[in-house]
């Protein structure tokens, strides 16, 4: 997959590391099995401290997107076969995405159409 | 002599900047003119309009220069003069081309933003995780380039073992000193950061393995060819002159052989990407062009200190970062300081005469440069010749005009001249540790300084 970094952006590189897998995995860009670059390749690839990647890669560990073998590196964590509850935090994120809409006037049908979009988009849902 | 070999660069850097500028002109990984473009409008009417324009622009300023070439070429004397006039020629030829690029550079650049073929939001890096991942199994072995290195080390033990008085110590380290360059090359290659052309990883991973198998391949290939020429010319160089003919033959054809090597694989691999790219279709990933200008590389988000270039072979220093700068100001530095440097001393050597001066103190000669002294008590022969006979040199200058300095020659031994070219006689002085070979411009002065030392 390809990742796409704003180096002058607001959101710190980690993060948008972190931010990118998560969405190949929803696409389907990223299958379970897949592996990574590992922390030093990454990191020589767009030429950052390799604590940066660490960071990305640690936070994906520790969310439950990927497995970190010492042998075969960073790998796409297998996808549940018993489905996860959408948890306390993600339905905080939902609440705080609708809140923002809600305060900058954007009506229902839109807001509900960019998240048909979204859905759309993220192949993996669904059970696809 | 002198005007052979400027000749010869002068013709290299007339082929090597046309044939960058043409080839700048033909898109390469969706670049045309140093700009990107989207594949699907790379030709367009209005591009090959300005393409076309751009390389008739760049015949005549190259056939200009070619022209102009000829009379700084025949004016050699003085010395300092003809090297004035080739550095002007240089800097010339080279601020023309800049001066092309970047008007048609800025046209194009212009046509794109009219367009409207802006292809990704600017300061974006795009990276491919899969050629990310796969890119340490992409080069050639490095073990292929040790045999190179341990016959590199042949002239290096030789020198230790039969020649340990040689003062050659800079030619035994020649073939370690290429193969030094040839080794920075493949890691430059390899460490260089992937570039994402497409949003297709099989894409990506094909041109990233063809590009730096074929480039450590043509290196591994490279630093044998050199490893055994330089060695062998080491032990021909202690041959007499038909050992130096082969030697430096070997050389010139070594050089000739890594030029076309490097070249050849760069179009085989250039041609090879571009079919890739081109026919996959789309966009390209990566948006750029803020950073580049004339060839010329700026980004200050981007910490790497050495890029692939957008014109022509090899690398550039990215000048937005502090490691980048140094190195390139630093360069500029160097050569500027080396070459006003050698400017100075060309025209003290033009303008200040030899004279030979007898006094209490002793005997004094006077030059630029290796200016000498002794004492009358040391003469062991004086003469006057009609020729300085020929020799090598081994510290010193030689021009059309003058040979000054030190030198070896067969009859005499280590020998110091101060010798105009058209001046005759010459005052031969045979000293135990040296031979002195004199003349001043004007003849009667030689005479005299010859009746001088007589008495």
């Amino acid at each position: 997959m390809i990742l796409q970094l704003d180096m002058s952006g607001e959101t710190p590189i980690y993060l948008q590391i972190r931010n990118q897998i998560i969405l190949g995995i929803g696409r389907g860009e990223l299958h379970p099995g897949d592996s990574l670059p590992t922390v030093r390749q990454l990191a020589s690839e767009v030429g950052i401290n390799a604590m940066t990647v660490n960071k990305a890669y640690a936070l994906l560990k520790a969310e439950g997107y990927i497995e970190i073998d010492r042998r075969h590196g960073a790998m796409i964590r297998p996808i549940p076969e018993t489905p996860e509850e959408i948890d306390k935090e993600m339905k905080e994120q939902l609440a705080l995405l609708a809140a923002q809409a809600a305060a900058r006037g954007i009506s229902r049908e839109k807001f509900m159409e960019a998240c048909a979009e979204a859905v759309e988009s993220a192949k993996m849902l669904g059970g696809n | 002599m002198g005007a052979i070999i400027s000749g010869i660069v002068i013709l290299v850097l007339l082929i090597t900047i046309t044939a960058t500028g043409w080839t700048a002109a033909s898109p390469d990984r969706g670049i045309v003119l140093g700009v990107s473009l989207p594949y699907s409008h790379l030709k367009e009417p209005a591009v090959l309009k300005m393409t076309g324009s751009y390389r008739i622009e760049l015949l005549f300023l190259s056939g200009g220069f070619t022209v102009l070439a000829v009379p700084v070429l025949l004016i050699q004397k003085p010395f300092s003069l003809f090297f004035f006039l080739q550095i002007m020629w240089f800097v010339g030829y080279l601020l023309a081309f800049d001066r092309l690029l970047a008007h048609w550079e800025k046209a194009l650049k212009q046509l794109k933003k009219q367009k409207g073929w802006m292809v990704s939001a600017p300061r974006i890096i795009s990276i491919d995780t899969e050629v990310a991942r796969l890119k340490g199994k992409m080069p050639v072995s490095k073990w292929w380039m040790v045999p190179s290195l341990v016959i590199s080390c042949i002239p290096i033990g030789d020198i230790l073992i039969r020649h340990t008085d040689s003062q050659y110590w800079f030619l035994a380290l020649m073939p370690l000193t290429f193969q030094g360059a040839f080794w920075f090359c493949r890691w430059l290659s390899v460490r260089g950061r992937s570039t994402a052309y497409c949003d297709n990883s099989e894409i990506n991973i094909a041109c990233h393995a063809l590009t730096i198998r074929l480039w450590t391949l043509c290196r591994a290939v490279l630093s044998a060819g050199a490893a055994i020429c330089l060695s062998v010319s080491w032990f021909c160089s202690f041959g007499g002159p038909s050992e130096w003919f082969w030697a430096i033959t070997m050389l010139t054809f070594l050089i000739a052989a890594i030029l076309a090597g490097i070249f050849i694989t760069w179009l085989a691999i250039r041609k090879k990407r571009n079919s890739l790219l081109e026919g996959m279709g789309g966009s390209i990933l990566a948006e750029e062009d803020e950073f580049w200008s004339r060839g010329c590389y700026c980004n200050p988000y981007d910490p790497r200190t050495m890029v692939e270039k957008r014109l022509g072979i090899g690398w550039t220093i990215n000048l937005g970062t502090v490691k980048g700068k140094i190195l390139a100001w630093g360069t500029i530095g160097v050569v500027a300081v080396l070459l006003i440097g050698m400017f100075i001393m060309f025209v003290r050597m033009d303008v200040i005469p030899f004279t030979l001066s007898v006094s209490d103190d002793g005997v004094r000669i006077s030059a630029a440069m290796y200016s000498t002294k002794f004492s009358p008590d040391e003469i062991e022969e004086i003469s006057l010749i009609d020729s300085v006979p020929d020799g090598r040199r081994t510290n010193g200058a030689a021009t059309e005009s003058y040979r000054l300095g030190h030198y070896y020659i067969p009859d005499t031994g280590d020998s110091l001249l101060y010798v105009y070219s058209d001046s005759s006689p010459c005052l031969m002085i045979k000293l135990p540790d040296r031979t002195i070979f004199f003349t001043a411009r004007d003849p009667a002065d030689t005479l005299a300084a010859y009746e001088a030392l007589s008495k």
